[in-house]
């Protein structure tokens, strides 16, 4: 299909030049550098990357959860349909949340309220965010827990937490983040502490759910196959800065950001016999630090130019338009 | 007995648990394997099946509940505990989560240098030199002998782990899932460590992961554990071209690569979650979540059997 630029529906969301400073003793580091982008409707963006790159730290700007202490670029914006949530009150905030976006978090154990039983905190959200009585919202938390594949809802929403499996306390976070028909699914690492089995099967609930209520969908995960199998674009992250954006189908095939590359070639893979040599990336993923000029990935880069230390390499699309890559001296070539 | 003995070899290896005063946890139900010399074995399977027990009880940390553990002929769970002690630095372990397996109150170096003072009874400057020429073995810099842990990032910590396992010259190296917490580029890195250093020291390794990924990429046969038997062992990649028991199948489909989905078959587990360890099905184990399951699965365990060179099933039906 080609794409033109004209016909594409307007963004549920749309990020603008979002850059997030803490500040530490060690100064004002950068944990987010002018990160842009923006999900339609029904579609699904993966945002992948390594530890310490800033992925959870955006998931918490986009739905107003950023840590005390945190400050934002002036210039950025957060545009949900027509609103602008950075500097929304919180008042406002709320009505957004649960309702406009949701979410759903790394560790279901540590987000689900111990001392509540699953069903009454899925019911909680609709009384708060859908003024349902409570009644009504407790049959309709059992329905969504059907939904999500709970086996016996009824009885399961009257258990805590605790009583429950890894795979379905997330099923109960999917439950309750889709309570209120949310326009956009946030999930950060839904299944990165789970077993490849459960992970199977929260992600083919997740892709369900996101194409039978046509919801834009943000998947947040640090595997690079997750991401390349079950969305429909990927950006990867490298030190608070997206690096490159591209269909979901190029990932493993088509990339032009040497960290990308060299990220995919990391990857144990099926083809190979065993003991294969891996090609491996020296030296660690930065710590978030105090924004420099230059490339961020230049000091592990097997390509780097002078110009790589001096000038930031812009987010720019080749000639695909779909695909954006930040780099002076690109791998590979242009093409499908 | 053969002439040349396996590196290791498990018989009939049972680990339990108590659980309250009647009630116990059998997590390894009586499976027997071999490794052989310079050979990496994968054991996969889901957590709760059984893989760290098994991990343990090689190291007689605590020795297993019933079961032998022949290492090089000699059975670990009989000997007494002065041979114990004098047979500890042939075998070695690398666990898991490598920054609570550092003393955090130590000093790394330290800690890569004392396992040679149970062994060697060497002056403690020389142990400091080897000690300091494991650490840039292991690519790190040796001016991080003196940082204590929590000044290293995890890939560090790993190779700390590694570089004091290897200070003993040991034959045998039980790694409980050495990568699961590493990010991609860092696993990767770790990876070829161990490759290099499996080739330079003729190490034999017992590789445990859930990765099913990693574990092609790194071992010569496999074992496939379900809670707490075996399903299948195989060579790797007969394993991954052709799995016999239905549960490897299921593993296998779970990779998420994009070049696993095209050649994947349909078949998955029923349900997405094992059964507790505490109560396994009768019959065969995985009968509650086989697609393929038949009336004879529920009622009787199957054994294991040899169904081609190397390869060892446990299914009543198997798909070869």
């Amino acid at each position: 299909m080609k794409y033109s630029p004209e016909l594409a529906p307007t963004p549920l969301l749309r990020i603008e030049d979002l850059s997030v400073f803490l500040n530490t003793d060690r100064g004002a580091l950068c944990v987010l550098d002018g990160v842009s982008f923006s999900l339609v409707q029904g579609r699904s963006l993966g945002i992948v990357g390594e530890s310490g790159c800033g992925k959870t730290m955006l998931c918490r700007a986009m739905i107003g959860l950023l840590p005390g202490g945190a400050v934002v670029s002036e210039n950025a914006h957060v545009w949900f349909r027509q609103t602008d949530l950075l500097g929304l009150p919180e008042r406002e905030l709320n009505k957004v949340r649960a309702v406009g976006i949701a979410m759903v978090f790394q560790d279901p154990l540590s987000c689900l309220n111990p001392v509540m039983t699953a069903g009454n905190q899925i019911a909680e959200t609709l009384v708060q965010h859908r003024r349902m009585k409570t009644k009504d919202a407790r049959r309709r938390a059992v329905e969504l827990l059907h939904a999500v594949g709970v086996p016996a809802p009824e009885r399961r929403a009257g258990q805590y937490p605790h009583q429950m499996s890894g795979g379905m306390r997330q099923r109960v976070a999917i439950a309750a983040a889709l309570s209120c028909g949310p326009q956009v699914l946030i999930a950060d690492e839904p299944t990165t502490a789970l077993d490849v089995t459960v992970q199977e099967a929260v992600l083919d609930l997740l892709m369900q759910m996101q194409r039978d209520k046509k919801m834009g969908m943000i998947l947040v995960t640090h595997d690079l196959g997750i991401a390349a199998v079950r969305t429909h674009e990927v950006a990867v992250m490298y030190a608070g800065r997206i690096v490159e954006q591209l269909p979901a189908e190029k990932l493993f095939y088509n990339v032009r950001m040497p960290y990308t590359h060299a990220l995919v070639e990391a990857i144990p893979k099926m083809d190979r016999p065993p003991h294969a040599p891996l090609r491996i990336i020296e030296g660690q993923p930065p710590a978030p630090a105090v924004r420099t000029t230059g490339c961020a990935f230049f000091p592990r880069c097997d390509r780097p130019l002078k110009r790589c230390r001096a000038e930031t390499p812009p987010l720019r699309p080749g000639h695909d338009p779909r695909h954006r890559f930040a780099c002076w001296n690109p791998v590979g070539k242009e093409g499908p | 007995m053969s002439a040349s003995p396996s590196v290791l070899e498990i018989r009939n290896l049972k680990v339990t648990y108590k659980l309250g005063r009647r009630q116990q946890l059998v997590a390894v139900a009586g499976i027997s394997f071999h490794i052989d010399r310079g050979e990496t074995l994968g054991l996969v399977g889901e957590s709760g099946c059984g893989k760290s027990s098994v991990a343990r009880a090689i190291m007689q940390l605590p020795p297993p509940s019933y079961g032998n553990v022949l290492f090089f002929g000699e059975d670990l769970t009989r000997v007494d505990r002065k041979r114990l002690r004098q047979l500890r630095h042939r075998f070695q372990m690398i666990f898991q989560d490598s920054v609570s397996a550092l003393n955090p109150r130590r000093k790394v170096g330290f800690s890569i240098a004392i396992a040679l003072r149970a062994t060697d009874r060497l002056p403690r400057k020389q142990r400091d030199r080897r000690a300091r020429e494991m650490m840039s073995a292991v690519g790190l810099d040796p001016a991080q002998f003196n940082c204590r842990p929590h000044r290293l990032s995890g890939g560090q910590c790993q190779r700390i782990q590694i570089a004091r396992a290897l200070m003993t010259c040991p034959k045998l190296l039980v790694c409980d899932e050495p990568v699961s917490s590493l990010d991609v580029s860092v696993q990767a890195q770790i990876l070829k460590l161990l490759e290099q250093l499996r080739t330079r020291h003729g190490l034999t390794i017992l590789f445990i992961s859930h990765d099913m990924a990693v574990v092609k990429n790194v071992c010569d046969r496999v074992a496939v554990m379900y809670l707490g038997k075996l399903c299948e062992t195989a060579p790797t990649e007969a394993l991954f071209a052709a799995p016999a028991h239905p549960y490897s199948t299921v593993l296998i489909n779970a990779i998420p690569l994009p070049e696993n989905i095209s050649l994947r078959s349909d078949i998955r587990a029923l349900a997405a979650e094992p059964p507790s360890p505490v109560d396994p099905p009768p019959g065969c184990r995985f009968h509650t979540r086989c697609p393929l399951s038949r009336t004879r699965c529920s009622e009787m365990e199957p054994p294991i059997e040899t169904i081609g060179p190397g390869r060892q099933v446990a299914c009543h039906f198997p798909l070869l």
